[in-house]
C-alpha cells in the first residue's frame, strides 16, 4: 500500500488529524478531510455514518476515517456556512442528523479541489525526478 | 460578512449547549448503532458488532469532551478552571492574597467614596420637575456677583417678567434656635415665598407644603414645614406630627407637613431642618424692622421656570426691561453697574462664584485619589512580578512543555482578575463606608450638618467595575508578559543572568522609582496642607485671645429703645458681677460673624469716596463700653464711650486703626468729624486696634464703633470674658437672662473657641482630608515600597551568596545591595520633589500662608520615604551577610 505522506508547506497548519492507513499512522491536513466531506456531500446529502462509509468504501478502505476528526470537521463545515444540518428519519424509522451542501460550499468545494490539484500536480513532479 | 454567522452560531451553542449535547449523543448513537448493524450483517455477534464499532469509533476523549471542544464553550470551561486554579493557588499563599485585596480595596475604595461625593455635589440632579426649564436670579455688580435679591426687587420681578416666566420663587436661609431637652440646638431653616414649591414642582411626603395662601401678610403666619431628616431625627418618623408646634426663636409654629426624602434644600450640600414661609423672616430673625420692605438688604435666591418656547435672549431682554425701570423709579438703589444674572439651574452647583472655586477642587481631589489608586496597582504590580520571578522555573517548564504563550499569559492574568474583583468588592464596600464618614463631618458651630445624598446609584458602581478592570489589567498584564517572556534556557539551567532578566530588572527599578516618587507627592501635598492649616490656626485674628462666652438674644417685652436699652444694661452689670467673669460687654453682631454683616455709608471732608459711590462704605459695630474690654481689643488712644454719650448729645465713634490712617494719615484722628449719610454726624473720640472683620487671612479693614447708647439694637450680643473655660458660663448666662426675662429669644450661644473654629473649617476638612488619603497612601507606599525593594534584595541573595565564598568583604556586598535599593529610592525623590514643586505652585493660592519651598515638607516627607526603603533593603542585606554561602550556592 502506498504510504500518502503530505507534506504542509502549502497549507498553514492549524490542526493534524490522524486518518488510520492500514495500520499505519499518517498525518491528513486537516484542510483534507474538509475537503472531502463537501466532494461526498455534494453528490447526495448524507448522515455522519453514511459520509464515513462513502469515503472508506470509495477508497477502498485506504482511508480510515477517525470518528472525532469528522464531527469535528463536521461541525466546522456548519459553523464556516459550507453545509448545512438538518433532522430527518431513515429508512428503517430512525432519527438521524443530515447534511447537506450550502451554495457557499460548493464554491469553497470549488476552490479546494483546485488548490488539491494544484498541490498534487507539483507533488508528483518532485517525485518524478530522477 | 460570515464572521457574523459564525459569532451567531458561537452565542448559539453557548445558550443550547444541553441540547447540543444531547444531540450529539443522537447523533453518534445513531452512527454506533449503524456500524454495529453492519457488522451483525458481516456475521458478527450482536456484542461483537458493538465492541467493533464503538472500538472503530476511535480513541476519542469521553463525549462530554468532545461536545464542549466541537461547541465552543471550551472558552468559559477554560475560564473556570483557571478560576479554581487561581483560588488555589492564592490559598496557598495568603498573606499575599490578604496584601494585594487589602491593597486594591483601599485604592478603589478611596475612588468610589470621593466619586461618590463628587456626585452627589457635582452631578447629581436636584429632584425637581423638568429641572432643565429652572433659571436661578440674582443680583450682580462688578466685584461682587451672584448676590442674592432683595424682596422688594424680588417682587417687582415677579410682576415684570409673567411674558418668559411662569413663576419665581423666593428662597432665604437662616438659623433658628429651639430648645430641645433643655438644650438651645441651633437648626437651619429655609424661609420660602408661597408659590416657591408650586414652581419646582416638589409636593410634601406628609401633609403639605408652603403655598401661597400661607405668604400673605407679614407675621400672620406661624406655620412650618420639617425638613425628611430632621423629622427621622428629633420624630423619629411619628406620623402624627402635623399639628403639633414647635417652638423657633421664641415664637410657636405650628408644623403643616414634612418635605419629601428626596428635597435636600435649595443649596447643595445645606439641608434644610425647617422649612418657613417668607412672610415670616422678620419674625424669625429677630428684627424689629421690616427687611422685606428694604431695597437694599439682599435677602434672597430667585428660582424661575420658563414659559415653554421662551429662548434665553427673550429672557435677558425681559430682564432688561426690569433693570431700567428699576434705575429710574429707584435711583438711589440702582445705578448702571446693577444687573441681575440669570443663570440655567442645571449649570449651578451651589452658586455661580462659588461654583468658580468648587469645581476645580473636586476635579484635585479625584486626581490625588487616582493617583492614591495607581500607587496600589504598583504596588501590586510589584507584588506579582515578584511572584513571578519565584515561579519563573516552572513557568519555563510549561512553555518548554509546549504551553501556549497566550494560554500563560491568560492564566497569570486570571489570577490578577480574580484578586481585582475581590478587591473591587471590597473596594466598593470601604468606599460606602469612607464616603458616609466623610460626609458626616459635622460643623458644630456652623450648626449644620453637610447633607449629601450619597445613596450608591449606577454611575458610581459603574465607576468601582470599571477601576477594578482597569486595574486588573494594568497591575496583571505587565508582569504576566514579562513572566512569559523568559531566556528559558538559563532559566532551566538555573543561572541568574539572561536576556530576559535585564528587562524584568528594568521594570522593577522603574517600578520603585515611580512608586516612590508618587507617594512623595501625595504626602508632601497632604503635608503642605496641614502646615497651612498650622498657620491659619496660628493667624491672629486681633482679638479673642481669653476664654470667652458669648449669647446672642432679644428682649420682646422690652420692644421701646429706652426700657430696652436699660434692660440690656441692668443685665450686662449682673453678668459682670457673676463669679469667674473678667469682663463683660454688649455688641449688635461681632466680627468675623459669617451669617451677618453692618455697614455704614460715611463722608469725610477731604478724602474722595471711590469713583461711582457716593459715600465709603465702613464696617459697622454697635457696642457699649464693656466690649473692648470683653473681647480683647485694646483702646490705642483717646477714649471708650461713656455714660455722657446719650442719644441728645454729640454723637461719638471710636474708629480702627487702619481707618485712621486711610482718612487721616500721619494727623491725629481725635476729634475729627464724620458725615453719616442721611444721619448727623460723629466725632471721633477713640482709637481701638485693628482686628480682622470679615474673613481670617485678610488684611484688617476700617471699622467704626458706635455706642448702643446712642444707637440702639434690640438684638444684642453679650460677651463675657471668663478667668477659666468658658462652656460652663453659656447656661449660666442664658439662665441669668431668663431670670428676670423669661420671654427672652435666643439666637446664638457659643464659646469665642467655637466661633474661631468655624472659620478654619475648610482649611480644616481640606487638611483632614488630606490627612486621610495621606494615611492611605503612606500605608500602600510602605508596603509597596517595603515588598518590591525586599525582593530586588533577595533576589540577588544567590549572586551575592557566591560573592561571599568567593571571598568578597561581606559588609562591602551589604553595602552594595542597600547601595542599590537607595540610589532607586533617591531618584524617585528626586523626582517626586520636582513633582511636589509644581504642585505647590498650582496650588499657591489655596495653600494660605504656607511657602512654595516649605522646608518642612520638603525635608521630612523625602527623609522618610528614604528612611523606609532603607529598612527595606537593609533586612534582607544584612541576611545575606550572615548566610551559609554554601546554602546560597544550592538551588532554591
Amino acid at each position: 500500500m502506498e504510504q500518502i505522506d503530505f507534506s504542509y508547506f502549502f497549507m498553514p497548519v492549524t490542526d493534524r488529524e490522524t486518518t488510520y492507513m492500514g495500520g499505519q499512522r499518517s498525518e491528513m491536513i486537516k484542510g483534507t478531510l474538509d475537503m472531502l466531506i463537501l466532494k461526498v456531500l455534494s453528490v447526495e446529502p448524507m448522515h455522519g455514518y453514511g459520509i464515513t462509509e462513502q469515503i472508506q468504501g470509495i477508497s477502498n478502505d485506504i482511508l480510515q476515517v477517525n470518528q472525532g476528526s469528522l464531527y469535528a470537521s463536521l461541525h466546522k463545515l456548519v459553523r464556516e456556512g459550507w453545509i448545512r444540518s438538518y433532522w430527518e428519519t431513515t429508512e428503517n424509522n430512525r432519527r438521524a442528523r443530515y447534511y447537506t451542501l450550502t451554495r457557499a460550499g460548493e464554491r469553497q468545494l470549488g476552490i479546494e479541489s483546485e488548490h488539491w490539484e494544484r498541490l498534487a500536480h507539483a507533488v508528483t513532479r518532485i517525485m518524478a525526478i530522477s | 460578512m460570515r464572521w457574523i454567522t459564525k459569532i451567531l452560531f458561537r452565542l448559539r451553542t453557548v445558550f443550547n449547549w444541553r441540547r447540543a449535547v444531547d444531540e450529539l449523543d443522537e447523533e453518534m448513537d445513531f452512527h454506533i448503532e449503524m456500524a454495529t448493524r453492519k457488522y451483525r450483517e458481516q456475521g458478527l455477534s450482536e456484542k461483537e458488532a458493538r465492541r467493533t464499532a464503538m472500538r472503530e469509533f476511535g480513541a476519542i476523549y469521553s463525549q462530554k469532551e468532545l461536545v464542549r471542544e466541537l461547541w465552543g464553550v471550551g472558552l468559559i470551561n477554560r475560564l473556570r478552571t483557571d478560576t479554581l486554579h487561581t483560588f488555589r493557588q492564592l490559598r496557598h499563599s495568603p498573606v499575599f492574597a490578604t496584601v494585594a485585596i487589602v491593597t486594591l480595596a483601599l485604592g478603589i475604595g478611596a475612588n468610589t467614596a470621593i466619586f461618590s461625593l463628587a456626585n452627589a455635589l457635582l452631578i447629581r440632579d436636584m429632584p425637581f420637575e423638568r429641572a432643565e426649564e429652572l433659571v436661578d436670579l440674582y443680583t450682580s455688580v462688578p466685584g461682587f456677583e451672584s448676590a442674592p435679591l432683595s424682596y422688594p426687587d424680588f417682587r417687582d420681578l415677579q410682576e415684570g417678567t409673567g411674558d418668559v416666566f411662569t413663576g419665581i420663587g423666593g428662597v432665604s436661609m437662616t438659623f433658628g434656635q429651639t430648645e430641645e431637652n433643655g438644650r438651645l440646638t441651633s437648626l437651619l431653616v429655609e424661609v420660602v415665598t408661597g408659590n416657591y414649591f408650586p414652581v419646582l414642582g416638589v409636593d410634601a411626603a406628609l401633609g403639605r407644603t408652603i403655598l401661597s395662601e400661607d405668604d400673605v401678610s407679614r407675621g400672620a403666619h406661624y406655620v412650618v414645614m420639617l425638613g425628611h431628616a430632621y423629622w427621622m431625627q428629633a420624630y423619629g418618623g411619628d406620623p402624627d406630627v402635623i399639628g403639633q408646634s414647635i417652638r423657633i426663636n421664641g415664637g410657636s409654629y405650628s408644623i403643616i407637613g414634612v418635605a419629601s426624602e428626596t428635597y435636600l434644600g435649595s443649596l447643595r450640600g445645606f439641608r434644610p431642618d425647617i422649612i418657613a414661609p417668607m412672610m415670616m423672616f422678620n419674625e424669625l430673625q429677630g428684627t424689629p424692622h421690616d427687611q422685606l420692605a428694604r431695597r437694599h438688604l439682599q435677602i434672597l435666591f430667585g428660582k424661575a421656570r420658563l414659559r415653554p418656547g421662551v429662548s434665553m435672549e427673550q429672557m435677558e431682554g425681559t430682564l432688561a426691561g426690569v433693570e431700567s425701570y428699576l434705575r429710574s423709579t429707584y435711583p438711589d438703589n440702582w445705578n448702571e453697574s446693577r444687573a441681575f444674572q440669570a443663570v440655567p439651574s442645571q449649570n449651578v452647583i451651589i452658586n455661580p462664584a462659588v461654583d468658580r472655586m468648587v469645581v476645580p477642587a473636586v476635579f484635585l481631589v479625584i486626581a490625588v485619589v487616582g493617583i492614591v489608586l495607581l500607587i496600589a496597582c504598583a504596588n501590586l504590580a510589584g507584588l506579582l512580578l515578584a511572584r513571578a520571578t519565584k515561579r519563573r522555573r516552572e513557568v519555563a517548564v510549561r512553555l518548554a512543555l509546549g504551553a501556549g504563550r497566550g494560554t500563560l499569559i491568560r492564566q497569570l492574568l486570571t489570577e490578577s482578575m480574580v484578586l481585582a474583583l475581590m478587591g473591587g468588592i471590597a473596594g466598593l464596600v470601604v468606599g460606602h463606608w469612607m464616603a458616609r464618614a466623610l460626609s458626616r463631618i459635622e460643623a458644630p458651630s456652623l450648626g449644620v450638618t453637610i447633607g449629601l445624598d450619597l445613596s450608591q446609584d449606577g454611575s458610581v458602581l459603574l465607576l468601582t467595575a470599571v477601576a477594578t478592570l482597569v486595574s486588573g489589567i494594568i497591575f496583571g498584564l505587565i508582569p504576566a508578559l514579562q513572566a512569559t517572556n523568559l531566556d528559558m534556557v538559563s532559566i532551566l539551567k538555573n543561572e541568574e543572568i539572561g536576556i530576559g532578566r535585564m528587562r524584568r530588572v528594568t521594570l522593577r527599578k522603574l517600578l520603585v522609582v515611580g512608586q516612590v516618587a508618587a507617594s512623595l507627592v501625595l504626602l508632601a501635598t497632604a503635608s503642605l496642607f496641614l502646615r497651612s492649616l498650622q498657620t491659619q490656626q496660628r493667624i491672629d485674628p486681633g482679638f479673642g485671645y481669653e476664654p470667652t462666652a458669648f449669647v446672642q438674644f432679644s428682649l420682646p417685652s422690652y420692644p421701646g429703645v429706652q426700657e430696652g436699652r436699660a434692660a440690656f444694661n441692668s443685665i450686662r452689670e449682673e453678668a459682670a458681677a457673676m463669679p469667674g467673669v473678667q469682663a463683660a460687654g454688649c455688641t449688635e453682631i461681632l466680627p468675623l460673624e459669617i451669617v451677618r454683616t453692618s455697614t455704614i455709608d460715611v463722608n469725610v471732608d477731604g478724602v474722595d469716596p471711590p469713583s461711582g459711590y457716593s459715600a465709603h462704605r465702613i464696617d459697622h459695630f454697635m457696642v457699649d463700653a464693656g466690649y473692648f474690654e470683653a473681647i480683647g481689643i485694646p483702646l490705642l488712644r483717646g477714649r471708650n464711650f461713656r455714660s455722657g454719650d446719650t442719644p441728645d448729645s454729640r454723637g461719638v465713634a471710636i474708629i480702627d486703626e487702619v481707618m485712621a490712617d486711610r482718612f487721616w494719615p500721619g494727623e491725629d484722628p481725635l476729634d475729627r468729624v464724620i458725615q453719616m449719610q442721611g444721619r448727623g454726624e460723629l466725632v471721633v473720640v477713640g482709637v481701638a486696634r485693628s482686628a480682622m472683620v470679615r474673613t481670617l487671612g485678610e488684611a484688617p479693614g476700617p471699622a467704626i464703633y458706635r455706642p448702643l447708647s446712642q444707637a440702639y439694637s434690640s438684638v444684642q450680643t453679650l460677651l463675657v470674658q471668663t478667668s477659666g473655660p468658658a462652656e460652663p458660663f453659656l447656661p449660666r448666662i442664658v439662665e441669668l437672662v431668663r431670670k428676670t426675662n423669661p420671654e427672652a429669644v435666643f439666637w446664638v450661644s457659643k464659646t469665642m473657641k467655637e466661633h474661631l473654629d468655624t472659620l478654619v473649617l475648610p482649611a480644616r476638612l481640606g487638611a483632614l482630608f488630606c490627612a486621610a488619603f495621606a494615611l492611605v497612601a503612606l500605608s500602600l507606599a510602605l508596603i509597596g515600597l517595603y515588598a518590591i525593594v525586599h525582593h530586588a534584595v533577595t533576589d540577588r541573595l544567590r549572586e551575592m551568596g557566591i560573592r561571599i565564598s568567593l571571598g568578597a568583604n561581606p559588609m562591602k556586598v551589604v553595602g552594595m545591595l542597600v547601595g542599590g535599593g537607595m540610589k532607586l529610592a533617591i531618584t524617585g525623590c528626586v523626582i517626586g520633589l520636582l513633582l511636589t514643586l509644581g504642585v505647590s505652585l498650582a496650588l499657591r493660592d489655596l495653600l494660605v500662608g504656607v511657602r512654595v519651598l516649605d522646608p518642612v515638607t520638603f525635608l521630612a516627607v523625602p527623609a522618610l520615604l528614604l528612611a523606609v526603603a532603607f529598612l527595606a533593603a537593609w533586612g534582607p542585606a544584612r541576611m545575606v551577610s550572615r548566610t551559609d554561602p554554601v546554602r546560597a550556592l544550592r538551588t532554591e
